[in-house]
């Protein structure tokens, strides 16, 4: 084994890491998969006269991926408070690429299969209950009836499984690069710091804008996303909108850079880190 | 094998701690690194093992540098910290998961150092404070790494077990090792030590042999102070006067107290540095 990469030593690296926090882990997993299991049965014995809510579910979906994955990745270096283990972390001949690589894989690849799997799982299990149990009130006409079939979570097409995915990865970047730079309290600094710098960026967007347009932007007061209108209140002189080219530059841009650039600064964390 | 050439160090916010120092450091001897409370003796040796960056000149450990920490430096640095912490693995797993990153680990070393420190075969998290500190000087030993660095090593050891760790040291230092020891207990592993590195609010006060030391200075323990004789230190016992003075031609060669040096280059830091610099 050299100074170059290696995937051997990030085998060895990874059996490690499951060796030392398996039972963590597994504690984890436990918590999570019963607390999805709870609140689940909660909403199955609700419904039983009802029909079962897809819109709780999704949210149960939604704050379960965001806020377990987000949870996850800024407890991962939470042993950074424990100057031994710091020491170890940094004197285990490993290049800083190979420990890094397993920060990543563990926060991007397995959390969110874990969860998926573990949530589809129930979602299944508890669909398929609610189906076998559920008594339809005598009132609902034939052709209502199947509102009263519940659809797993997957199979409806309103669930924003792309756009949830991109955000995944990027708060759980984000919080990733917390954990580094944050030794106490790091889940806690990190979203501080996100929520001050995402009204900084819009409160600095709209000063830019305000001085390289002579005329008054947004009057409404209103904040924009991908289009805003100009002029009097009353009397909008116009509205700009940028071309759908830039748009979609703009909107696959901003998430690959904020993710690289996370990584990036993750990785020069690690190999700048100092006891 | 290690070199500091014109090294300079502060922690963030804070004065520099060590200031264009020059020491250099080789392989076969085992180093005591001494000084009080908060001299940077730590900081010396994190410095040495890539933990901190100097902030200025050049710091070489086997020619490599070890702020870059390649695993080919890494592998050949094993530090074992006054505060340790250990997962919670069986002893056998734990020296299992670390043996493949550290190409000269030795098991049966491993095991047969384990045996003489009584280790229980049990999980880590079953043992005492002490018991964990000798798996993880097991562990440093049967790396065979060649910077073993230790600081406080004799903390949380009982009497039979610093015993056993000075038999240990004395069985693995070889002229390829290099073994730096940072401790208070002087007295624990006085009879290991052959070089001597004091020191002292950001300097480097000594860094000699043990030879060299009883070479130039006597240790004696006096029933009154002379009046004419010119000493480097002294201080009062329940025995009588410790003393510590230069040697002369007429005086009888003594045995290193090291203590008492300790004291001395301390407590008159300008003549002994004048002394062995």
């Amino acid at each position: 084994m050299n100074n170059e990469f290696s995937f051997r030593r990030v085998q060895l690296l990874l059996r490690k890491n499951f060796k030392e926090n398996g039972r963590r882990y597994l504690l984890m997993f436990i918590a999570g998969f019963g607390i999805i299991f709870l609140i689940y049965g909660l909403l199955i014995v609700g419904s039983f006269h009802n029909m079962f809510p897809s819109g709780d579910r999704k949210m149960l979906f939604t704050i379960g991926i965001f806020l377990g994955g987000t949870l996850f990745s800024a407890s991962f270096y939470s042993f950074f408070k424990s100057q031994p283990k710091t020491i170890q972390f940094i004197l285990l001949p490993a290049t800083t690429g190979e420990k890094l690589l397993i920060s990543f894989v563990l926060t991007q690849f397995v959390y969110i299969i874990v969860f998926l799997i573990s949530f589809t799982s129930i979602d299944w299990l508890m669909c398929t209950i609610y189906n076998e149990f559920v008594s339809i009130p005598k009132w609902i006409v034939e052709q209502e009836k199947h509102y009263y079939k519940a659809m797993y979570l997957f199979n409806s097409n309103t669930v924003l499984i792309k756009e949830i995915l991109i955000m995944y990865f990027i708060t759980t970047s984000i919080a990733h690069l917390g954990s580094l730079s944050f030794i106490n309290n790091a889940y806690v600094k990190t979203v501080i710091l996100f929520i001050l710098t995402v009204v900084a960026l819009i409160f600095l967007n709209n000063k830019m804008l305000d001085l390289m347009i002579p005329e008054p932007i947004m009057p409404r007061g209103q904040y924009f996303t991908v289009s805003f209108s100009i002029g009097d209140k009353h009397q909008p002189t116009g509205i700009v909108k940028l071309p759908n080219l830039w748009f979609t530059i703009i909107a696959w841009f901003l998430p690959i850079f904020l993710y690289i650039s996370c990584w990036t600064m993750s990785y020069f964390k690690i190999k700048e880190k100092q006891i | 094998m290690i070199r500091f050439n014109n090294v300079s160090f502060g922690y963030p916010k804070q004065k520099l701690l060590y200031a264009n120092i020059d020491l250099e450091l080789k392989a076969g001897s085992v180093y005591g690194l001494l000084g009080k409370n908060g001299a940077g003796k730590s900081t010396l040796l994190k410095l040495m093992a890539g933990l901190v960056y100097p902030t200025h000149g050049k710091l070489s450990v086997f020619n490599a540098d070890p702020t870059k920490r390649e695993p080919s430096f890494l592998h050949e640095v094993f530090f074992i910290p006054e505060e340790i912490d250990t997962p919670s693995l069986h002893v056998l797993d734990f020296g299992a998961e670390h043996m493949p990153f550290y190409p000269k680990f030795n098991n049966e070393q491993f095991l047969h150092y384990l045996k003489e420190f009584d280790i229980p075969m049990t999980n880590l998290n079953n043992m005492s404070f002490g018991q964990k500190k000798k798996v993880w000087i097991a562990l440093g030993m049967a790396s065979n790494a060649s910077l073993i660095i230790l600081d406080e090593p004799t903390n949380g050891l009982d009497i039979p077990s610093k015993r056993k760790l000075r038999k240990l040291i004395a069985s693995v230092i070889n002229e390829n090792t290099c073994m730096i020891i940072s401790t208070h207990q002087v007295k624990d592993l006085d009879s290991l030590i052959d070089k001597i590195i004091l020191v002292d609010e950001g300097e480097i006060i000594v860094n000699t042999d043990t030879e060299s030391i009883t070479e130039k200075l006597v240790f004696k323990l006096s029933s009154d102070i002379s009046t004419t004789e010119q000493y480097l230190y002294y201080e009062s016992s329940l025995a009588g006067n410790l003393i510590v003075k230069e040697r002369t031609s007429e005086d009888e060669a003594t045995k290193l107290d090291l203590e008492l040096f300790f004291n001395a280059g301390i407590n008159n830091k300008n003549e002994i540095k004048q002394l062995f610099n």
